[in-house]
């Protein structure tokens, strides 16, 4: 098919169509309906303010179109039991009908030629393409594409170009936006209880919608385009309540280009006042505007951020896909603009897990913010800032003092995480993640450090992330208790190993808090040295008494943590020593979780680890211990392992890489990589799996890469497989633009803007890198012996 | 069963006067009342028996036989089954498991499972033990292995469990060294459980959705629930559907009984307490 041309690429090639670089599309050929809703996930748009699933335009049996706006949510009224917010569906902006001949184009009946969507990750872009043979004898080229615009987030746009090979007559073209039918587990905008539009004439484009019960305004104002060959065909348009429906009858002639775009324009109350006014006006201005041009500027969006964020793997192609599929979701998800919401464990692309933000989001995904695009860091942070009102509620209902974040949250960050789960066996489980799961505090204090390390954002410290600090180590200092061995005892917690509820010094939240203790009196003494208004305006504020940040430093030093060091292992609870052993290879490899197959009392008396717990904790304080404590307790650990969470194949990839073990590394990291993409897993049908994405990340990074924090830098201690045969990325630290290329036996870093850094490979000598400078090193003889040989 | 052309609305009913029909017979009412279909009735007793003499013997046959189509007899009656079913494109056939000598592996008499390895429509195996009681469809088993062939196959036992307004248990069952099926589209067991009170629900959805839009969205007025159990596939379904009392079981199979072969559903034919309907995966 001769293309249409749209300009995707800043560079001016113009083409209408995917990108042809195998490396940088996902693809899904033919139909298989069974797929439909992994594909719909998979093959999502998303910008971080919206995000759209790939449903067929069409429909088909199995489709659920869904479109989900940060921070919308709303409760289900008709759920049973004690329902919590959820991210509430917009309408289907995407619904586009095709009658040939008075016959409804659905796949499912065939008639198809061949048929392929493609995710062109490098333009952020969903294509679609088939050729169809109409019942009246006519070929039918069709090419479609949506993208939720990276470039300017309230807008996504769709557009189909049809072109004929022969007359075709009788074509009917419906486009049409609708709230759509409710599915189980969704709860959907409605334009009931919505007050009435003042916006006059221009309401003919326009849908209201509000949630039920949390007050949110959403207006989406449309408008369809038909062109042939260039001509504007203006639509029959049909007006009914809580839709608009556009249509076109025309017969479609050999040879000529029909080419339809929709553009949809998205405010919330949330956003502004009037967002009716603006989707309007938004929308108006749009309209003045070639729709080629959404999509260029769109698409050159997409390729600055691959500038800063692109992982190149030389050697494997389906893990560099893999790595890029990851990094495309993540870009995806997080929107710097908005510093009110965060990114929920399935991102905007599914309504599994109902949107609610976890860990997840600190301890997985944020390193690829930070180090590749610090202001989507600093608002999801900012995120956790607002929020502490309803953290030291929770800390303060429980007993506690400072602030104790919700396991599971929303807009809000009040504790949404749901009372109890019904297993498909029938078995009703009480969930206590939300009464004990308290490391959360602690892995968000620890990403307002890294952040604050990495970027040396002083305006973030000063005015959100010290205050963080302190409220997290105030209720490390309640929380515990100072026993007659003269230790500091945390008892009744769940770590990472959720298959254990209700432990006592659980090592990973133990160090955890240990580590926010210590930090947050280094915090305290770094306001007080270098802004001391701010130190005194704090202190007044959050009632700080002047001895508290020395107490925090006492209860550190005197945390119990179970480090033996006769073994060099941590005991992941108190007993856990004692419980059963149980062989896991004895179970297959693509079981059900082990906890489903054991029950749950006797998981609960075995060693069974759920995800990494110990090894959580290796992988985020690697330097504070000694290499053989960190061999020790990972192979002591791995074991035991039963990765039934999909947080934990990339983190056990990361730390085996960090111990030079890169063939167990790598078998973790195809696991890791496969979670959404393998469709091993059948749960990536209610989105795709974020934290395991950002891990997939980490473990390219902090594992096979080694990269660390020094005081003036970064070292990397890199594994670089000898398979692949190169693995290159940029990262940012502190304004400073990098490039890294390792390869098995080499290793090279470019400072292509900002100022001047240490960088230190393995153990060798540390380099002053000047911007614009690059320099060389080769690995030597012996572990972690890295030598400069050119700058 | 389900909405079909005209010349497939036959039920096929092997009649003779063993006891094993006293069984059959409700089954036989029951199933050709909901799919409003023509008994087709076949006589496997040699020289047959005159109908009259039937009517009396099964007073419940008088009304079936009103309207029934009387398949010419034959010499083996497996094969007049068979031929019956497939010269009149039966919907199903409706027969008894056994009666006297039981093949170890299958639990089937000869005759059932000469009928089952030909099986040319879906097959209602009926087990003698039931006995004469009235059969009602308030409950049905409907065990799934994930994959998208086999929730095809189930199309119309999902019909006839919304014609009888019969609430439908969709059962998976996985356990330990259970091996994924290799066929693209498949839904097992999820091998990663982050947080089960999302997880679950999550999945429970999405099975049943596939199943649904794969066998042809059939309104289920009794309701549809998705339920998993551990361990060996064959004993979980026999369990299950005792402990939740079904009056039928629906199997899906590819139709091959070589040994090891269709262990499920020998399991089951040899054990279940209730009616097996049978599917050819490869039937339309």
């Amino acid at each position: 098919m001769k293309a249409h041309p749209v300009n995707t690429t800043q560079s001016g090639v113009c083409y209408f169509g995917p990108t042809d670089d195998p490396l940088w599309r996902i693809e899904e050929e033919g139909f298989n309906l069974a797929r439909e809703h992994e594909i719909e996930s998979l093959f999502a748009v998303s910008n971080g303010y919206v995000g759209s699933r790939a449903s067929l335009a069409e429909g088909s049996p199995l489709s659920n179109p869904a479109t989900f706006i940060a921070g919308v949510y709303d409760t289900h009224s008709s759920t049973p039991g004690d329902p919590v917010p959820e991210l509430a569906v917009a309408p289907d902006w995407m619904q586009l009908t095709l009658l040939i001949g008075g016959r409804e184009f659905r796949l499912e009946e065939g008639g198809y030629l061949w048929h392929r969507r493609t995710l062109d990750l490098r333009h952020g872009i969903l294509w679609r393409e088939f050729d169809y043979s109409a019942p009246n004898g006519g070929l039918i080229h069709v090419r479609a594409c949506r993208l939720a615009s990276l470039a300017d987030r309230h807008v996504l746009f769709q557009c189909v170009q049809i072109k004929a090979e022969n007359q075709v007559p009788g074509i009917h073209l419906r486009a049409s936006t609708e709230p759509g039918t409710e599915h189980p587990g969704q709860v959907r905008l409605t334009s009931e209880s919505c007050p009435p539009s003042d916006v006059g004439d221009d309401a003919a484009n326009l849908l209201e919608l509000c949630t039920r019960s949390t007050g949110i305004k959403v207006a989406i104002a449309t408008a369809g385009r038909l062109r042939i060959d260039g001509a504007s065909i203006p639509p029959k348009v049909e007006r009914l309540p809580g839709r608009r429906i556009e249509s076109w009858e025309l017969d479609i002639e050999a040879g000529k280009i029909y080419r339809f775009d929709r553009l949809v324009v998205i405010y919330t109350s949330r956003d502004t006042e009037q967002p009716t006014t603006l989707a309007v006006q938004h929308l108006r201005r749009l309209l003045r505007v070639d729709p080629d041009d959404v999509i260029g500027v769109h698409a050159r969006t997409w390729d600055e951020r691959w500038r800063e964020s692109d992982v190149e793997i030389e050697g494997d192609e389906s893990l560099q896909r893999a790595v890029r599929f990851a990094c495309y979701h993540l870009i995806g998800a997080a929107n710097p603009e908005d510093e009110r919401v965060s990114v929920g464990a399935r991102a905007l692309t599914g309504s599994a897990y109902k949107g609610h933000v976890f860990w997840d989001t600190e301890l997985f995904m944020l390193p690829f913010y930070i180090f590749t695009h610090p202001p989507s860091a600093r608002a999801l942070l900012m995120y956790r800032y607002h929020t502490l009102p309803a953290a030291r509620k929770k800390a303060q209902r429980l007993g506690y003092r400072g602030a104790l974040y919700a396991w599971e949250s929303t807009d809000t960050g009040e504790e949404v995480t749901p009372g109890y789960a019904i297993s498909p066996d029938g078995e009703i489980k009480p969930i206590l993640n939300g009464v004990w799961e308290h490391h959360i505090s602690a892995d968000i204090a620890y990403a307002v450090w890294q952040y604050w390390q990495a970027t040396g954002d002083e305006g973030f410290i000063q005015r959100a992330g010290a205050e963080i600090l302190f409220e997290t180590a105030r209720f490390w200092a309640s929380r515990g208790l100072l026993e007659e061995d003269g230790r500091y005892h945390i008892q009744e917690v769940i770590g990472p190993d959720e298959y254990h509820e209700g432990v006592d010094d659980n090592a990973f939240t133990n160090v955890m808090a240990q580590w926010n203790l210590e930090c947050a009196q280094d915090a305290a003494r770094l306001l007080a040295e270098r802004w001391p208004e701010r130190w005194r305006e704090l202190m007044h504020d959050l009632e700080l008494g002047t001895d508290e940040p020395e107490t925090w430093r006492d209860l550190a030093q005197r945390m119990y943590t179970s480090f033996d060091p006769q073994t060099g292992l941590f005991e992941q609870f108190k007993g856990y020593f004692g419980l059963e052993q149980i062989d896991i290879a004895e179970y297959g490899p693509d079981a059900l979780p082990l906890d489903m197959i054991l029950g749950r009392e006797r998981t609960q008396l075995s060693q069974i680890v759920k995800q990494a717990d110990v090894v959580m904790l290796l992988h985020l304080f690697w330097d504070r211990f000694r290499p053989e404590t960190c061999e020790a307790n990972f192979r002591y650990y791995e074991p035991r392992t039963t990765h039934g969470s999909s947080l934990s194949p990339s983190i056990h990839a990361a730390v085996a890489a960090r111990l030079g073990d890169t063939d167990t590394a790598l078998r973790y990291f195809r696991q890791a990589a496969e979670i959404d993409l393998a469709n091993n897993m059948g749960n990536a049908a209610g989105g795709v799996h974020a934290a395991a994405l950002g891990g997939l990340w980490q473990a390219v990074v902090f594992g096979f890469a080694g990269l660390r924090l020094l005081p003036d830098g970064l070292g990397f201690a890199p594994h670089c497989p000898p398979v692949w045969r190169a693995l290159r990325f940029p990262l940012i630290w502190r304004g400073t633009r990098l490039r890294i290329e390792l390869r098995p036996d080499t290793a090279e870093v470019a400072a292509v803007s900002g100022d001047s850094l240490t960088v230190q490979i393995g153990d060798g000598e540390p380099v002053r890198l000047a911007p614009g400078r690059r320099t060389r090193w080769k690995r030597g003889e012996g572990v972690g012996v890295w030598k400069e040989v050119s700058s | 069963m389900s909405a079909v052309p005209v010349e497939k609305n036959t039920v096929v009913l092997p009649l003779d006067t063993t006891a094993r029909f006293v069984a059959v017979l409700p089954v036989a009412e029951t199933v050709i009342r909901l799919a409003q279909a023509t008994p087709c009735i076949v006589q496997t007793e040699m020289p047959p028996i005159p109908l009259s003499e039937l009517k009396n013997k099964f007073p419940g046959l008088k009304t079936l036989l009103e309207h029934a189509i009387i398949a010419p007899p034959r010499e083996r009656p497996a094969e007049a089954i068979i031929r019956a079913a497939a010269e009149s494109h039966s919907l199903c056939i409706v027969m008894a498991m056994h009666e006297g000598q039981r093949k170890a592996d299958t639990g089937l008499d000869g005759i059932a499972e000469e009928v089952l390895c030909e099986m040319p429509c879906p097959v209602v195996l009926v087990p003698p033990e039931r006995g004469a009681a009235p059969w009602r469809v308030r409950q049905v088993v409907l065990p799934q292995d994930g994959t998208p062939v086999t929730a095809r196959a189930v199309a119309p036992a999902i019909a006839l469990a919304g014609c009888a307004g019969a609430g439908l248990l969709v059962l998976h069952v996985s356990g330990a060294h259970a091996v994924p099926p290799r066929e693209p589209g498949s839904l097992t067991a999820p091998r990663y459980v982050d947080q089960p009170q999302h997880e679950w629900p999550a999945w429970a959805r999405e099975f049943l959705d596939r199943v649904r839009s794969l066998s042809g969205e059939y309104p289920v007025k009794g309701g549809i629930q998705m339920c998993m159990a551990r361990g060996e596939p064959g004993p979980e379904i026999v369990r299950f559907a005792r402990g939740h009392r079904a009056d039928l079981i629906v199997l899906s199979w590819r139709g091959e009984l070589a040994p090891r072969c269709a262990r499920t559903l020998r399991h089951v034919l040899q054990h279940a307490l209730c009616p097996v309907l049978v599917l050819p995966e490869s039937h339309k």
